[in-house]
């Protein structure tokens, strides 16, 4: 059943692409590009660098089969600097770093007795990414990309005084992923589909993204959705209660909306709904960024 | 000059994102209930006399506190209870009076209503100890009282047993220990019966065990399945006991150290608690395990010797 839907997944982005690849419409050029699902490689020595931070409140979660349970609030917040670089010749780097993830869990009031139960958290740095880009059909109005990119388990896997609370799900990972981007006039459209080998028996993911997104003047709305979904080959146990369990899988659908406040800087904000999910908290996804354009 | 505002606007804006994390803040919710005592006020009434119930409950760190409950009534002809706990003497007769919240019953409290002041009101059973050993005998004696509290001279009394395969009692009520386990003993004269008195026999009827980790688990302290007065069973969580949190653990027994009966969730990761089980026969089981059951992954088990 996992191969089909890979195949599945596969075969829509090729189509897309094959699609795409017909058109000779040149890729518009405006300061929130970069935005764009990071599809499109950047110029030697271009790129950019973003400040960004993400916030998420949970009060319930997706247990393994999908059935939402009430939780005692956790919080996750990162504080992340990320950026691009193109080298040239149609390869770009990239890193995710953030500096600093912050997990609590509320301390637990119980009305009749007045019991409080201690609340906890934790404060560190959290799971890094490297990465390397190459583009495959790298045209103005449509590009085809090829990407690794390694997950380097830098965060905290048992934080706090209570030993539960995460920064990273301390596995290795590498996420090997095909994307696209077309763009017309000022609409676009992005895809890509990637394979996440995970180590530490976590099991292994398929992802898939899709969105489109509109620029006018100086703002970008976009919308994109997301999937992560876990072949559950690892033996790892899940720990639903944050998000970095094992055997994860959902989907989210992603507003976001961007603003050139000058040529080279955006600001950025998006809310993630997740629309279903497998061990994973169940709470939108809050994020702002400011971005340098070079 | 208004470009820079703007930009000023804007960094603003994203640096207050930057509090967002804020403080660890308290959730509120209700308490679990390991156990519900009630007490009257007055056991005995004449008629369209009252009496006020109380349910003490308890949550599994051992707190009391009262709180509403749901009321059972066996008899309201004999009396009546509202949703306060305020029973209303009607006619001649007894009732037994409960209270439930979240699946838990309490102690079972007999109301005895009468039509005269020298009418047998209250049946009382005492003993020079709560405890027989199997094969030896205790002295139960038992009292008759007006609904003053007045001694009376009663003719006879009836002795039973809830479960002779554990303890008998004979006519002068002397109480043989048959087999570990617990009884509820009564007293019965002029058609009022006593309050259950409660008898162990033995060492009562019990298994213990130690909890140990598994894979990367760590679960440890002492459990103890017993009998209850009523042929229930129930996994008692010792004071010591502590399990690492995680998603959607629950107490099983079982015959290995994994899946096997589910028993409930588990309501806290530490310190003592006490889990009712029905259905079960004390020896059916081997192991009392914390299970994690939407990942079917056994957190801790302890053998039950």
């Amino acid at each position: 059943m996992n191969k089909i839907y890979l195949l599945f997944l596969l075969t829509l982005g090729i189509a897309v692409g094959a699609q795409a690849q017909t058109t000779s419409e040149s890729r518009a050029t405006n300061t929130v590009s970069p935005l764009l699902n990071d599809v499109w490689i950047a110029p030697k020595w271009h790129g950019y660098v973003q400040l960004s931070q993400t916030a998420i409140y949970a009060q319930q979660f997706y247990e393994a089969e999908g059935s939402v349970q009430d939780m005692t609030t956790a919080g996750f917040y990162s504080t992340e600097l990320s950026g691009r670089l193109g080298l040239g010749s149609n390869l770009e780097v990239s890193l995710q770093a953030p500096l600093f993830v912050r997990a609590t869990r509320n301390a637990v009031r119980f009305r009749s007795s007045q019991r409080v139960q201690a609340g906890d958290q934790v404060n560190t740095i959290g799971d890094m990414t490297v990465g390397v880009k190459y583009g495959l059909i790298n045209r103005k109005s449509f590009v085809l990309s090829g990407s690794l990119l390694l997950g380097v388990p830098t965060g905290t896997t048992q934080g706090g005084e209570s030993q539960l609370l995460q920064t990273g799900d301390g596995e290795f990972n590498q996420i090997i992923g095909l994307d696209i981007g077309y763009a017309i006039s000022s609409f676009y459209v992005t895809g890509g589909v990637g394979f996440n080998n995970r180590t530490n028996s976590f099991s292994d993911e398929i992802r898939a993204n899709a969105g489109i997104a509109w620029a006018y003047n100086r703002f970008l709305a976009m919308v994109q959705a997301n999937m992560v979904h876990s072949l559950n080959n690892g033996t790892a146990s899940a720990t639903p209660e944050n998000i970095f369990s094992n055997n994860v899988r959902y989907v989210t659908i992603t507003p976001k909306l961007a603003f050139a406040i000058t040529q080279k800087l955006t600001f950025n904000a998006s809310v993630g709904a997740i629309v279903s999910g497998q061990n994973m908290l169940k709470a939108p996804v809050y994020n702002t960024g400011v971005l340098f354009q070079f | 000059m208004t470009q820079k505002l703007t930009l000023y606007n804007w960094l603003l804006l994203f640096v207050s994102t930057l509090f967002l994390p804020g403080c660890v803040g308290e959730d509120v919710k209700e308490d679990s209930i390991k156990s519900i005592e009630i007490t009257a006020s007055k056991t005995a009434l004449l008629a369209n006399q009252t009496s006020q119930v109380t349910a003490i409950l308890q949550n599994p760190f051992d707190d009391k506190f009262e709180g509403e409950v749901a009321w059972t009534n066996t008899n309201s002809e004999v009396a009546t209870i509202d949703a306060s706990g305020t029973v209303t003497a009607k006619g001649e007769g007894q009732t037994k009076i409960t209270a439930v919240k979240d699946g838990v019953t309490s102690n079972e409290l007999i109301i005895t209503v009468v039509n005269s002041l020298t009418a047998v009101a209250m049946v009382n059973v005492t003993a020079p100890a709560n405890n027989v050993a199997v094969g030896n005998t205790l002295q139960l004696t038992a009292t008759a009282q007006n609904i003053n509290g007045e001694n009376l001279i009663v003719a006879n009394y009836t002795w039973s047993s809830n479960n002779p395969s554990i303890a008998t009692v004979d006519a002068s009520g002397v109480v043989t220990g048959v087999t570990n386990g617990s009884v509820m003993i009564t007293a019965t004269t002029n058609g009022v019966n006593s309050q259950n008195f409660e008898l162990t026999i033995g060492t009562g009827s019990e298994l213990n065990g130690e909890f140990s980790g598994l894979g990367n688990y760590n679960v440890s302290g002492r459990v103890t399945l017993k009998t209850t007065a009523n042929n229930a069973l129930e996994i008692v969580l010792a004071s010591n006991f502590s399990s690492s949190a995680g998603p959607g653990l629950h107490v099983y027994l079982s015959n290995s150290t994994t899946g096997g009966l589910e028993v409930a969730p588990l309501r806290k990761t530490s310190g003592s608690d006490t889990y009712q089980v029905s259905g079960v026969a004390l020896d059916q089981y081997k192991y009392v395990l914390v299970y994690c059951k939407p990942f079917s992954v056994t957190f801790g088990a302890a053998e039950l010797k």
